[in-house]
């Protein structure tokens, strides 16, 4: 283990907040931007819409995505999609990550989402990425440049 | 403070210490409604460097079919936490009350199932806290975690097997997410 395995984080709470509105069963992607400041650490999981929607989350940095689902044949239902009452919680219950994730600085969250209500008047669906940016303890007027992350 | 080498007296008689937000558990409301059933703080630190990986299964089931959802886990993976959903659940009860479900494990050479026979979702999974119980609005999530994660090898098939347990004419679709953490 490296010596800046084990350096201090300095955490300061932040959210990151996707904000869309949804025509009935559109599907679309939306990017989160994160910020230059310091990397983030993805905490809780919550959300709040006027109707129900799915979920596709992928990491820009890495590709990752943190969904697989594989859908039955035939159905419409795109891959790698979950429903959102499957993995978000609201801020009095969030559905928290055991494991916390951790987007490096300057990278981007990609977001798809997908209504499912097919109500007219569409869907606002507000999604917060609830977590800390992660300073280094000993020199948090620097940022965390990208060094927490990279030894991980 | 505690002296080096010696133990929590609270770890001594529940086995579980006291969560650290940075373990993504720190959660005040818990300590009453579902901190027993979180992994504790020894076993969450082992999930060090890995990152969250949800499973979805989906079902488009008639009334009373039963279907099938197969995957295959590729790298090493661990089963932290289930929850449902489902589109003809009983409004305003635990969700997964209108489907049964098993869940099988191609692990070792027979394989093994999580339950000796189909249960009803709402024995065996979380999800969104439609009945009310500790959100009014009936928004928040509370999942089913294991207290013990399951590690899952690679090359691992998991196979559900859900019955809709609906009368109606109308299809129930009902989605399963395994969610956990991964390489």
């Amino acid at each position: 283990m490296s010596s800046q395995d084990t350096q201090d984080v300095l955490r300061v709470p932040d959210s990151y907040v996707l904000s869309a509105s949804l025509t009935a069963l559109q599907s679309q992607q939306f990017t989160v931007q994160i910020q230059q400041k310091a990397d983030f650490e993805w905490l809780n999981r919550i959300a709040k819409s006027t109707g129900s929607f799915r979920v596709q989350i992928q990491d820009a940095a890495t590709g990752r995505n943190l969904i697989t689902n594989n859908p039955p044949a035939g159905s419409a239902i795109p891959a790698n999609t979950v429903d959102a009452a499957n993995y978000f919680g609201t801020a009095q219950l969030p559905n928290p990550l055991l494991q916390p994730y951790v987007f490096a600085r300057s990278s981007a969250i990609l977001v798809t989402l997908i209504d499912t209500s097919g109500a007219g008047g569409g869907n606002n669906i507000e999604i917060n990425f609830d977590g800390f940016d992660m300073y280094p303890a000993s020199t948090p007027s620097q940022g965390s440049s990208g060094a927490l992350v990279s030894q991980s | 403070m505690n002296q080096p080498g010696q133990r929590n007296i609270w770890d001594e008689l529940s086995g579980s210490a006291i969560p650290r937000h940075w373990m993504g558990a720190w959660l005040t409301y818990r300590k009453t409604a579902s901190l027993l059933q979180l992994p504790n703080s020894d076993v969450r630190q082992q999930l060090h460097g890995l990152y969250p990986l949800d499973y979805g299964f989906t079902f488009l089931l008639a009334a009373q079919q039963t279907g099938d959802q197969r995957s295959v886990i590729m790298k090493n993976w661990i089963l932290i936490g289930l929850s449902c959903s489902a589109t003809l659940d009983v409004a305003a009860t635990a969700p997964g009350n209108s489907f049964q479900a098993q869940i099988y494990l191609g692990k070792y050479k027979q394989g093994v199932a999580l339950s000796d026979r189909p249960m009803n979702g709402t024995n065996q999974f979380g999800g969104k806290d439609l009945a009310g119980l500790a959100s009014p609005a009936a928004t928040g999530m509370l999942l089913r975690y294991l207290k013990t994660p399951l590690w899952i090898p690679p090359q691992t098939p998991i196979l559900i097997r859900v019955q809709n347990l609906d009368t109606s004419i109308n299809t129930n679709q009902v989605e399963i997410s395994l969610q956990g953490v991964g390489e």
